[in-house]
């Protein structure tokens, strides 16, 4: 019974001290990976499990992302992160692909989804998604369009290429910077990606270019177009992406999903 | 052979009764299932994560119970002094050590068995569908866990299951590391290592030979050749090292 009433305020304590501790431990500004390990001696450590490791540190990634994007929106360490990750398991395409994007347009480091893509390139000699990719952030974030025009080229000649491929050659050499051809990219990385996190970025950038295309429209007539029919009609854009979740429209001259 | 068979069959009653291997268990069908709570966070790659994490966690629970069941079997006979019954029938030493190296392997080859039995219901629960493919891998395990039981069953020779098992997982490790040795002298660039690193290169098993798991995960070509190496290499390191081992437990018991 002493015991027992010798438990009961200790629990109490302990409860009090968990509740607390997170008011009493400051939080970490920046440095919360700053001891995170390079991808060779992680392939050390993690002898025989690296994809295993690789899985814990691709859920790192999407915590790192997900909780700096809700707070300060900068990516010091996220292509750090994605090098490891890449490094322990080089045949996984989604953070070349993915992780490419991200550094591309959310950390604004082209170099380093650069750096990125030639990595899963030399492993990856023959997939043709991370050339796709390399095409598509030299057309949209780096604007060289005959980059682009060239790896789109590349990315045709692998295996199991869509025929897209070829077609986004010819039109980014065609047309330089063409709103339809920004618009078939974000679409067809919108179909191709399994990652949500990418979908949603594509449905933003769509509904984006389908806005300008709006904004352009009111601009040379004087008035806003009455649908997105319209703007087909008008050679604004040449087809209105349909998406899983539901279709673009104009509502009181803004671009929703329905 | 029927006196190793009587062995190995008492080994595997003696060992399936283990509480250790109950937690091992009820622990290995929790974690596999835990892979879902990962699902949420795997920014669209849930197929691969759950394969991942169930193909490494049953290599994982294989390589715990050689460790914790492996290298307990010999000490326990000398512990519980069962020894004495044992060796006072016409059984060799060659027969004892066969006998209780086949027990565990006998276990081993039951817990892998449940353990992709259950991996297989949770990728048709999860995912809808089951990826064969991944069955290869249970294919390099039992080979594995046959060389991995033979090198518990030489440690725990002439150790306590505590060293013997630490000796053990040193030895898994390091043998995933094989290929790390040899670049080990050109990286450094001391040539003196490289009659040392070639000594353990050779001496320390290669456990890399059985690491398919990106193979088949990825659904990468195996060769036919991959298939025959595991199987020979690790038949012949595991008698060598069983040969050995009753040599040292004769020596150990008649001192």
């Amino acid at each position: 019974m002493k015991k027992l009433l010798l438990l009961i305020p200790l629990i109490i304590l302990l409860v009090i001290v968990e509740a607390k501790c997170f008011e009493w431990i400051p939080e970490g500004k920046g440095e919360e990976l700053l001891f995170f390990p390079k991808g060779p001696f992680v392939g050390m450590i993690s002898s025989g499990f690296e994809n295993l490791f690789a899985d814990f540190i691709w859920i790192e990634a999407g915590v790192y992302f997900g909780g700096h994007r809700m707070a300060d929106r900068k990516y010091p360490y996220l292509y750090h992160i994605l090098n490891v990750q890449t490094d322990l398991d080089p045949r996984f395409i989604p953070a070349h692909t993915l992780g490419g994007v991200l550094l591309a347009d959310d950390a604004k480091r082209t170099d380093y989804s650069m750096k990125l893509l030639n990595k899963g390139m030399f492993n990856n000699p023959n997939r043709w998604e991370i050339p796709f990719v390399k095409g598509f952030i030299h057309y949209i974030y780096t604007k060289d369009y005959r980059e682009a025009s060239k790896w789109f080229l590349i990315s045709s000649m692998k295996k199991d290429a869509p025929d897209m491929t070829l077609k986004f050659a010819v039109w980014t050499l065609a047309s330089e910077e063409g709103v339809d051809v920004a618009l078939k990219l974000w679409f067809r990385l919108y179909n191709i990606s399994t990652s949500p996190l990418l979908k949603e970025k594509a449905i933003k950038a769509l509904t984006k270019v389908l806005q300008d295309q709006v904004l352009h429209f009111k601009e040379d007539k004087g008035h806003y177009p009455r649908s997105l029919s319209e703007l087909i009609e008008t050679d604004y854009i040449s087809f209105i992406p349909q998406l899983d979740i539901g279709k673009f429209v104009l509502k009181e001259n803004q671009i929703s999903i329905e | 052979m029927s006196r190793v068979f009587a062995i190995a069959s008492n080994t595997f009653r003696e060992s399936i009764r283990d509480k250790i291997l109950l937690s091992l268990a009820v622990l290995g069908f929790l974690l596999i299932a835990a892979s879902k709570v990962f699902v949420p966070i795997s920014i669209g790659q849930q197929a691969k994560i759950i394969k991942d994490f169930g193909v490494g966690l049953i290599e994982i629970f294989g390589l715990l119970i050689v460790v914790l069941i492996g290298t307990r079997i010999l000490y326990q006979e000398i512990e519980r002094k069962t020894i004495y019954s044992i060796i006072s029938k016409p059984v060799t030493e060659l027969d004892f050590v066969l006998g209780k190296f086949l027990g565990l392997y006998y276990l081993i080859i039951v817990i892998q068995l449940i353990l992709f039995s259950i991996f297989i219901l949770f990728m048709k629960f999860y995912l809808g569908t089951i990826d064969w493919f991944l069955l290869n891998a249970l294919y390099f395990y039992l080979f594995e866990f046959l060389l991995l039981d033979a090198v518990a069953v030489f440690l725990s020779c002439f150790t306590t299951p505590i060293t013997a098992g630490i000796l053990t997982l040193l030895v898994f490790f390091v043998g995933q590391l094989s290929h790390y040795l040899k670049d080990l002298v050109v990286v450094t660039g001391v040539s003196e290592l490289s009659v040392l690193v070639n000594f353990l290169y050779f001496v320390l098993p290669n456990f890399s030979v059985f690491n398919v798991k990106a193979n088949v995960v990825y659904h990468l070509p195996m060769s036919v050749n991959s298939y025959f190496l595991a199987f020979s290499y690790s038949i012949l390191y595991a008698l060598i090292l069983l040969i050995i081992s009753s040599l040292l437990y004769s020596l150990k018991e008649y001192q």
